[in-house]
C-alpha cells in the first residue's frame, strides 16, 4: 500500500479509499509515539515520505514530532542542513556554480554579453538574474512559460543581489553611453526540496565572485570593439550576502522557527516557499521578507535576524 | 518613550474610502492614501476549475491590474505577498472546494501603492462579508541617506530614500504577517521602522473601525 | 468565462415590461443612464461612469520606429481588458469573444475612421513617431459596455498631452513636462459609439446588464426577435460604424430610427465631453490638483453615481402604476405608500435610498415603534 501513496495522490485516496484506511489512521492518531518510533527505525528518512501516517494525516504526523522538539527528518529546530558547493560545473558558461542544500539542488551559468546601456543611465551595465522552476524539479511544475511562484523566487532573488550593492553596475561599464556589459546569470532548479531562494543566493554569489570579465578595447572612431579573452580581470565583488530563511510553523502558544526548511514544512506551514528569508551582507541588512505562515513576535523576529547574521560571520 | 507619545507622532497621510463601489462584486473598496488610490473587489466564494479545489481550504487567487501596459515579473511578487496577507487572514477552511479572487486595480501611485492596495484588501473582504481570523494594516516607512525613519514617505522622499520597509500587522496582537524590504540598512534602523510601523498601525485600524461603523448603520 | 444564467420570471417580466412601454428601471426607451466623466492626475486617464457600468481609460505614448509602409504615421493602439474586477462571471488573463468583439468595434470607431492626426504623432520620417496606447480596464460590467468603453477611450485622447519634442540635428530631446508645455492630440472628429436594444419592433437606447441579456437570449427561444445594434457617429452626424449582433431585423426602419436618435446622442455626448475637457484644462491651469481620490465621495454610502436612482423613481406618479393589466401591480397599488417605491427595483442596492437621506433613518424607526 505503502508505495501507492504520494502526496498528490493523497487528496484522491483519501476520498476514494473509504474506511479501511480511516481505521488505520485512527490506530496511528491513538499511536503516535508508535509511529514515531516505526520511522526512527528507517536508516533512510526519506522512506518517511510514503509512511502512512505521513500521507493520511500530514499535519498530526508533522505536529507529533514538533512536541518532541524534533524535526520529521531528524534536525533540530535551528539546524541546517548540508551544503555543498561545486565551483564551475558547466564548462560551456563563463562561470558556474552548483549548490546542494540537502536534497535541493540549485544550478547557476553566467554568460556575458556586450550591450548599449540605457540611454537614462549611461554609466552602468546590467545584471539579470532568472530564476527556473524547471518540471525536473518537483511535480508541482509544469512545462511552459513560468509559474507565478518561479517569478516570484525571481524577483526576490534579484532584489537581495541588488539591494546588497554586491556587484556596482558601474563596474561593468566599458566606455559611457557605448558599451556596457551585460551578465546573464541563469539560475535552474534541479531538486527542489525546500529553501530555493537561498540556494539560488548561494549559487548566485558563488559564481559571480569566480567571474572575472575580459579587457575589452573600444576604439571611438572606427566604433571597432576588440575582445582580449587571454587577458581578464576578475570582478569586484563586496562583501558577500547570505540568505537565511525560516519557516514558522504556528503553534498553539508560540510559533516556532525552522531553519532551512525542506519542501514538507514549507508546505506545513502554509506558505508557498519558505516564511522569512533574512539576507545580510557585510554586516547591513539587505532584504527582510516574511510574507505568509504564522505571525511573529517581536522576539522571535530579532533571534531570527541573530541566527541570520551568525551564519554570516 | 510611552505608547501615548509615540502615537502622537506619527501621523499617517490621509486616508479617504468607499465600500461597495461596485454593484456587480460581492465586495469592493476603494481607498486613498494621500494620492496614492486603488480599487479592489473580492468576489467569492465562487465555482472553480477542479484542479484548483482543494479539500481542505478555499483557493485565493490575486490579480494586480496596472492602470496601463502589460503585466511583470514585480507585479506577480506584489501579487504573492497580497495573496500571503490575505490567505493567513482569511478563514479558508469554511469555504473547503471554492474559490476566492482578488482583484486590484491600480489608479494613482504616488508612493506606498503596496500598502494602500493592502489595506484596501482588507476593506473589501470586511465588505464582502468573508470570515477573517483578524484584520490587517499596512505601513510604509523608509530610512533616507542621514538614517532617519520616514513614516508613510512621500513620492519624492521614496525615491531618495536609501531603504524602504513595508509591513503588515495583525489586529490581535500587533505581530508582524507580512514584511518586506528593499536597500541597504542597519539592524537598528530596521527595529526603529518596525516599532514606528507597529504604533501607526493603531491608526489605521481606527481608520477601519470609523468606516465600519459608519457602514453598518445603513446596512 | 462563466456562465451567467437569467430565471424564466426575469425574462417573462422584464420582456412584458418592456413591451409595456417601461423599463426596469424606470427610464424612457429613449433615455441614457447618468454620464459621469472624472480625470487622475495624469493627462489621459479619466474613469467613465454609465450609470453603474464603470470604464478606467489611460493612454501612454512611447517613441517607437514607424511601421514600414507608413513611414511618417504615428501608431494608435487600443486595448481593452475584463477582469474579474468587472464581474465574477470573467476570468483573468483570458481573451473571450467579448473582449475580441469590442476591441474590433474600438478599432472599427478609432483607427479605421481615422479621427486621430497620426501623421502629426511623426518626429523623424522612417525612424521615430509617437505610439499611443489606450489602455482600457472594465470596472464594472453592468450593461452597455461598448459605449461606455468608446465615451472613454475619446475622452482620454482628447484628453492626453504628449511631450513636446525639439530635433537638434541627429538627436531627439525629449523634454518634461516641467520644461515645456506638452502638446494635445489632433483629433479630426468625434465618434462615439451608441448601443441599442432591439426587443422586436422596439428601440431600446443603452440597455443595462439585465436588458442587453434579455433581448439576446430571445432569438434563441424563438418568437421574439431580439438583438443588439450599435451605432458610431461623430459629432456631424456621420455614420462611421455600424454593427448588428442577433436576429436580422426585416424592418430596415429600426435602423432609421436608431441612426435619428443616435444623431441627437451623439451631438450631446461630444458636447459634453469637450466641455468636461475644457473645464479639466482651465482647472488645472489653475494648479488644481486632480486625482483619483476625488471620485471617494462621503455624502452618500453605496457607490459613484446611484444618485439618479431616486430620481428616475419619481417618474412613476400614482395614475401610472394604476394603469397596468397586472394583477400584482393593481396589489400593491391598493396601499401607495411612498416608502414602497424603495423596494421597487429589487436590486441590492436598495438600501441605497435610505441612506442617502439620512444615514440614521433605521434607527429613528425603531426607535419610534418602541414608544408605540
Amino acid at each position: 500500500m505503502t508505495h501507492a501513496c504520494n502526496l498528490e495522490g493523497r487528496q484522491r485516496l483519501q476520498t476514494s479509499i473509504g474506511a479501511v484506511l480511516i481505521q488505520l489512521s485512527r490506530f496511528y492518531i491513538h499511536t503516535p509515539r508508535h509511529a514515531l518510533h516505526y520511522t526512527h527505525t528507517h536508516v533512510d528518512f526519506r522512506c518517511s515520505k510514503y509512511h502512512p501516517f505521513r500521507v493520511i494525516h500530514p499535519v498530526r504526523y508533522f505536529t507529533s514530532y514538533i512536541e518532541r522538539n524534533v524535526r520529521p527528518d531528524g534536525r533540530k529546530f535551528d539546524e541546517h542542513r548540508n551544503i555543498k558547493l561545486n565551483i564551475n560545473t558547466i564548462k560551456s558558461a563563463e562561470t558556474s556554480a552548483l549548490v546542494k542544500y540537502g536534497n535541493t539542488t540549485v544550478i547557476c551559468g553566467t554568460k556575458l554579453e556586450l550591450a548599449a546601456p540605457k540611454a537614462e543611465d549611461p554609466d552602468s551595465g546590467f545584471l539579470v538574474t532568472n530564476v527556473e522552476l524547471v518540471p525536473l524539479c518537483s511535480p508541482k511544475f509544469r512545462p511552459g512559460p513560468p509559474s507565478d511562484h518561479a517569478q516570484v523566487i525571481s524577483n526576490v532573488v534579484s532584489e537581495i543581489i541588488n539591494n546588497s550593492k554586491f556587484i556596482n553596475l558601474k563596474d561593468l561599464c566599458i566606455v559611457s553611453d557605448k558599451l556596457a556589459w551585460v551578465l546573464y546569470c541563469d539560475i535552474v532548479c534541479l531538486d527542489n526540496d525546500g529553501n530555493v531562494v537561498d540556494a539560488c543566493i548561494t549559487a548566485l554569489t558563488a559564481s559571480l565572485k569566480t567571474l572575472s570579465l575580459p579587457t575589452v578595447t573600444y576604439d571611438p572612431e572606427t566604433e571597432e570593439i576588440k575582445v582580449d579573452t587571454n587577458n581578464r580581470i576578475s570582478l569586484k565583488v563586496n562583501g558577500l550576502p547570505v540568505a537565511t530563511s525560516f519557516a514558522i510553523f504556528p503553534n498553539c502558544e508560540r510559533s516556532i522557527l525552522l531553519t532551512d526548511p525542506n519542501t514538507f514544512e514549507e508546505e506545513m506551514c502554509g506558505g508557498n516557499g519558505a516564511n522569512i528569508t533574512v539576507s545580510w551582507n557585510n554586516g547591513f541588512l539587505c532584504g527582510i521578507l516574511k510574507s505568509g505562515g504564522g505571525t511573529l513576535s517581536i522576539e522571535q523576529e530579532k533571534e531570527a535576524i541573530k541566527m541570520a547574521k551568525e551564519r554570516t560571520l | 518613550m510611552t505608547e501615548a507619545a509615540d502615537l502622537k507622532e506619527c501621523k499617517l497621510k490621509h486616508m479617504k474610502c468607499e465600500l461597495n463601489v461596485l454593484s456587480k462584486s460581492d465586495g469592493s473598496a476603494i481607498l486613498s492614501q494621500g494620492e496614492t488610490v486603488t480599487l479592489i473587489s473580492v468576489n467569492g466564494p465562487l465555482d472553480i476549475k477542479v484542479q484548483n479545489q482543494s479539500i481542505e481550504k478555499c483557493y485565493l487567487e490575486v490579480l494586480f491590474c496596472t492602470k496601463g501596459g502589460r503585466p511583470s515579473v514585480p507585479d506577480r511578487y506584489k501579487e504573492h505577498i497580497i495573496r500571503q496577507t490575505c490567505e493567513s487572514a482569511i478563514m479558508g477552511s469554511l469555504y473547503p472546494r471554492t474559490g476566492i479572487t482578488v482583484t486590484i486595480q491600480e489608479l494613482e501611485d504616488y508612493g506606498g501603492l503596496l500598502s494602500c492596495a493592502v489595506n484596501c484588501a482588507c476593506l473589501a473582504l470586511l465588505n464582502s462579508g468573508l470570515a477573517m481570523r483578524y484584520v490587517f494594516a499596512a505601513v510604509s516607512c523608509a530610512v533616507d541617506e542621514t538614517g532617519n525613519v520616514i513614516l508613510e514617505p512621500t513620492y519624492q522622499e521614496v525615491m531618495n530614500a536609501k531603504a524602504r520597509f513595508n509591513f503588515v500587522f495583525d489586529s490581535r496582537n500587533k505581530n508582524l504577517i507580512t514584511g518586506f524590504s528593499e536597500g541597504i540598512f542597519s539592524e537598528a534602523a530596521y527595529e526603529e521602522a518596525l516599532e514606528m510601523s507597529r504604533a501607526a498601525s493603531d491608526l489605521v485600524f481606527t481608520f477601519y473601525r470609523d468606516i465600519v461603523t459608519k457602514y453598518s448603520n445603513v446596512i | 468565462m462563466r456562465d451567467v444564467y437569467i430565471s424564466h420570471c426575469e425574462k417573462d417580466f422584464l420582456q412584458k415590461i418592456v413591451t409595456g412601454g417601461r423599463r426596469l428601471d424606470g427610464r424612457n426607451y429613449n433615455e441614457s443612464r447618468k454620464l459621469n466623466i472624472s480625470f487622475g492626475s495624469e493627462y489621459g486617464s479619466c474613469i467613465v461612469s454609465l450609470g453603474e457600468t464603470k470604464v478606467l481609460s489611460q493612454v501612454s505614448c512611447e517613441v517607437v520606429q514607424p511601421k514600414q509602409i507608413r513611414p511618417n504615421e504615428g501608431i494608435l493602439f487600443i486595448n481593452l481588458e475584463i477582469t474579474p474586477i468587472a464581474g465574477q462571471q470573467f476570468e483573468a488573463n483570458r481573451q473571450t469573444d467579448l473582449t475580441v468583439y469590442l476591441n474590433r468595434l474600438l478599432e472599427k470607431c478609432y483607427k479605421d475612421s481615422k479621427c486621430i492626426d497620426l501623421e502629426s504623432l511623426c518626429i523623424v520620417v522612417e525612424e521615430k513617431v509617437w505610439s499611443l496606447r489606450v489602455d482600457l480596464k472594465v470596472l464594472n460590467h453592468e450593461g452597455n459596455l461598448i459605449e461606455c468603453a468608446s465615451i472613454a477611450t475619446l475622452t482620454s485622447l482628447a484628453h492626453f498631452k504628449r511631450p513636446d519634442v525639439t530635433r537638434s540635428g541627429d538627436k531627439v530631446i525629449i523634454h518634461t513636462l516641467a520644461e515645456k508645455d506638452p502638446i494635445p492630440t489632433v483629433l479630426y472628429h468625434y465618434p462615439v459609439c451608441l448601443t441599442f436594444a432591439i426587443f422586436n419592433d422596439l428601440l431600446i437606447s443603452d440597455p443595462n446588464f439585465l436588458e442587453e441579456s434579455v433581448c439576446m437570449s430571445n432569438m434563441d427561444e424563438g418568437g421574439n426577435r431580439g438583438g443588439i445594434l450599435v451605432v458610431g457617429m461623430n459629432q456631424y452626424k456621420e455614420l462611421c460604424l455600424l454593427d448588428l449582433t442577433g436576429a436580422a431585423i426585416d424592418n430596415s426602419n429600426i435602423v432609421h430610427r436608431a441612426l435619428l436618435v443616435a444623431a441627437d446622442r451623439c451631438k450631446e455626448l461630444v458636447d459634453l465631453v469637450k466641455s468636461t475637457i475644457v473645464d479639466d484644462d482651465t482647472a488645472r491651469q489653475k494648479r488644481v490638483k486632480k486625482n483619483f481620490s476625488d471620485i471617494i465621495t462621503t455624502e452618500h454610502m453605496l457607490s459613484l453615481n446611484k444618485k439618479d436612482l431616486s430620481i428616475c423613481l419619481k417618474n412613476y406618479n400614482v395614475e401610472d402604476i394604476q394603469s397596468p393589466q397586472d394583477e400584482e401591480m393593481e396589489d400593491e397599488d391598493v396601499k401607495p405608500e411612498p416608502s414602497k417605491y424603495d423596494v421597487v427595483p429589487s436590486l441590492p442596492q436598495t438600501a441605497e435610498i435610505v441612506a442617502q437621506k439620512g444615514a440614521s433613518t433605521w434607527i429613528e424607526i425603531s426607535s419610534g415603534s418602541e414608544e408605540d
